[in-house]
């Protein structure tokens, strides 16, 4: 379980999240929305303790983040799988290399063959079969996505972060990524926190719908409701997207 | 006018400790277990050997043009004698480890900065430590025992290339016995002329790679960020060498 007690995040002096709290229950799809440059993107990065909060706690697992030492960190890390907004492939490896490297690097007990397997099958799970001798440079942007989530999920994490997975994409890419955070989702019965902006990534792959307005998340939302929500922010957000 | 050197002192010594914190994390991560070895002999072959026909030039344009200056004003002083001597003595010492420094700082230093910078803003660098690898492991120690271990195997061929090169031009021009250069490099010098430069180079390598993979790791986001910090990288790994340089001919010589 993740939970988020209290956090606030300053940069340069300006404070991007003020008061953020939130349990993810096992197994649920949380999808965190708002407007771009709101903090949506320091809530994962805060959860993986890329970045330190100013203030406030980070639990995973029951774990406070900020009082692990760098070994613990990193073992935690391996229970959380995180797909980037760019996608943040290494450049300088093959699709297959990229998708393996926690194992190649990892001290396990794995034989060159079954990594080789757990690529072509994590691979399988994206429907990037056959590109695994290419360069990320060679992919278009949604295929480095699907790599990145082959990437996040050849562990078998129990959490899987996504941040902004459409951003970017047509609205058939878009579609296919959704259907993938869905199928994967269910089938690892991993918890997922997906960040997004994107209307159509909310209602395909949520549970539960968080504003992020100000620096505070607002009470949760689903699918159902959000359409006809009685927070203004959120309907003038989602009322905007509709119409945008 | 005394807030901005007050900034800039304040700057630096953030900058000298960060540095500083880089280089002891480097030292204890290289005696943690893990696949290093594959990663050295990589970056040995990307930084170091792709640097050897840089160093090559440089070293005979130095060798031949040192050689033509000392040649003129020995020949006031009759001391031609003693061309081998001298010349051994300056490259060996001082100009070997000095200008592959230079060198390889300009090559191996900025392309260090610029890949890990890139990595930076990319969120390479990110993506390794979501994926549990401490980038100093991956990304720091492989680079600089690179750096560390091809400088002074540089240096050595910048030796051996500088001083020959002293040899073709300084031989005829001077117009001496070709054994009385090497014999007055035999009188003249001592094994420790040639350690005592191939340690400077060890040093120069930890230099050059410990501040360009500090640059290219706090590169600031865009191509802009990734430019500035090559050329911080550059800049810094220079003047460190020639400040360095200085204190160790003190200490060595």
């Amino acid at each position: 379980m993740i939970e988020l007690c209290h956090l606030a995040k300053s940069f340069d002096g300006k404070r991007i999240l003020k008061d953020v709290s939130l349990l993810v229950p096992s197994g649920k799809k949380i999808t965190i929305i708002g407007p771009s440059g709101s903090g949506k993107s320091t809530i994962l990065k805060l959860i993986l303790c890329l970045l330190k909060p100013d203030s406030g706690k980070v639990l995973v697992d029951g774990n406070d983040m900020a009082l692990l030492n760098v070994d613990k960190i990193y073992g935690i890390r391996k229970k959380i799988g995180l797909l980037f907004q760019s996608a943040a492939l290494f450049d300088s490896m093959t699709v297959a290399q990229n998708v393996g490297f926690s194992l190649y690097e990892s001290a396990n007990s794995f034989s060159d063959s079954e990594i080789q397997k757990k690529i072509d099958h994590a691979l399988d799970l994206v429907e990037m079969t056959g590109f695994n001798e290419m360069y990320p440079a060679e992919l278009s942007g949604g295929q480095q996505k699907r790599v990145g989530l082959a990437r996040a999920i050849i562990t078998d994490p129990e959490y899987l972060l996504f941040d902004e997975p459409t951003t970017g994409l047509d609205p058939v890419l878009s579609t296919n990524i959704e259907n993938l955070i869905v199928r994967i989702s269910d089938e690892l019965n991993t918890t997922a926190i997906i960040v997004t902006h994107q209307l159509s990534t909310i209602m395909r792959t949520s549970d539960l719908i968080y504003y992020l307005d100000d620096g505070v998340l607002c009470e949760p939302e689903t699918p159902e409701t959000i359409m006809t929500s009685s927070n203004p922010i959120i309907a003038s957000f989602i009322n905007g997207q509709s119409d945008g | 006018m005394f807030r901005r050197i007050g900034q800039f002192v304040v700057s630096y010594f953030i900058d000298l400790g960060n540095v500083t914190h880089l280089g002891l994390r480097f030292v204890r991560s290289m005696f943690s277990p893990y696949r290093l070895y594959h990663k050295v002999i990589h970056q040995v072959y990307m930084l170091g050997i792709q640097s050897l026909p840089i160093t090559i030039i440089t070293s005979v344009f130095i060798g031949m043009a040192f050689t033509l200056q000392i040649v003129r004003e020995f020949e006031k002083f009759g001391a031609n004698f003693l061309l081998g001597g001298i010349i051994g003595l300056a490259i060996w010492r001082e100009l070997a480890p000095l200008l592959t420094g230079v060198a390889v700082s300009a090559r191996i230093g900025a392309a260090i900065a610029s890949e890990l910078g890139t990595m930076k803003v990319t969120e390479q660098v990110d993506a390794l430590k979501a994926l549990s690898q401490d980038p100093v492991k991956y990304l720091v120690v492989p680079r600089i025992l690179a750096v560390m271990i091809m400088m002074p195997l540089l240096v050595g061929v910048a030796d051996g290339v500088g001083f020959m090169s002293g040899f073709f031009v300084g031989v005829p021009m001077a117009n001496i016995n070709p054994n009385a250069y090497f014999s007055s490099a035999i009188t003249m010098l001592q094994p420790f002329d040639i350690i005592g430069g191939l340690i400077k180079a060890l040093v120069f390598g930890f230099l050059i790679g410990l501040i360009a993979c500090y640059q290219g790791l706090n590169a600031k986001a865009g191509a802009k960020g990734v430019g500035v910090a090559t050329t911080r990288a550059v800049v810094k790994t220079i003047i460190s060498i020639f400040v360095v340089n200085y204190f160790l001919s003190y200490i060595l010589f």
